[in-house]
């Protein structure tokens, strides 16, 4: 394995994220290569670095108060529209009565 | 256990990873606090049925990671408040002096990590801050694990020039 596909694969190897056989290549590659183990290092104290930045806690917040609530208003806009679409029902002419009411409307456009 | 109790569960155990993961990658703490609550919402919502418990966590880092692109394709870049990218921070030292440096570093790092393309810093948070495998990474990304391991390497890759002067230091440890 070249140099440049070692390096491409140091990443995965410190992950743990390679296939056994690769990682033996890789690490018999880095113990013979100073250029590819003083880059390997450079990654590995990234990953050092980086966990400076690691969450101390995240904020505290109380998303299922906020979603319960959320749910509560959505119940009540359903059972609104529930209401209004009985009072809509209670309106609307019988079914029977539906012929009669499309020829008046006819007649009248005629 | 019913449909309440056990998302009840769901939430108390998932919403502060998914909280800090929205942070990490949006900056700014109160619109990752909504996502996350839309996301628990539609996920109320949709009564999804999981196999196994990583699945529910891949699910959830999903959908919580296509919020927030979806959200971040509507920011433009100076939204983004990036004073506030000390919300997350280290663990911080009682020592005033080491405190501070702690803080410079961490800022540092919530900068640069800030500054990847949306892509890689997905995948270097998933990876190194919520300890995912290629493979979980790929499932929530929605893309193959080959692009994962690349994403991870490019990101690592510019991390390291843009810390630079800390990993020198790193060394001489």
């Amino acid at each position: 394995m070249t140099c440049n596909a070692v390096q491409e694969r140091l990443n995965a190897f410190l992950d743990q994220e390679l296939p056994r056989d690769q990682a033996r290549v890789i690490d018999a590659h880095v113990a013979g290569c100073a250029a590819c183990a003083a880059l390997m290092e450079e990654y590995a104290a990234v990953r050092s670095i980086a966990s400076a930045w690691e969450a101390e806690a995240a904020p505290e917040i109380d998303a299922l108060q906020a979603i319960w609530t959320e749910v509560q208003a959505l119940r009540e806009e359903v059972a609104s529209l529930r209401q209004e679409l009985a009072v809509l029902r209670a309106e609307r002419p019988s079914p029977l009565l539906r012929p009669y009411a499309a020829r008046t409307v006819l007649t009248r456009v005629v | 256990m019913d449909h309440a109790s056990a998302f009840d569960n769901l939430v108390r155990i998932h919403q502060r990873p998914l909280v800090r993961f929205a942070t990490r990658l949006l900056t700014n703490p109160d619109v990752a606090e909504d996502i996350v609550q839309e996301a628990f919402f539609r996920i109320w919502r949709a009564k999804p049925t999981f196999v196994s418990s990583d699945s529910v966590r891949v699910y959830l880092f999903r959908a919580v990671h296509n919020l927030c692109r979806d959200h971040l394709s509507g920011v433009r870049h100076n939204d983004i408040p990036i004073e506030r990218a000390s919300d997350l921070a280290a663990p911080r030292s009682t020592q005033p002096e080491i405190r501070c440096e702690q803080q410079i570093l961490a800022d540092a790092v919530a900068a640069a990590v800030r500054t990847l393309p949306e892509a890689q810093r997905a995948v270097f948070v998933l990876s190194h801050y919520e300890g995912f495998r290629y493979d979980e990474i790929a499932m929530i990304l929605q893309c193959p694990a080959g692009t994962v391991a690349s994403r991870k390497h490019l990101a690592v890759e510019t991390l390291r020039r843009r810390l630079r002067p800390w990993i020198s230091r790193e060394d001489s440890k």
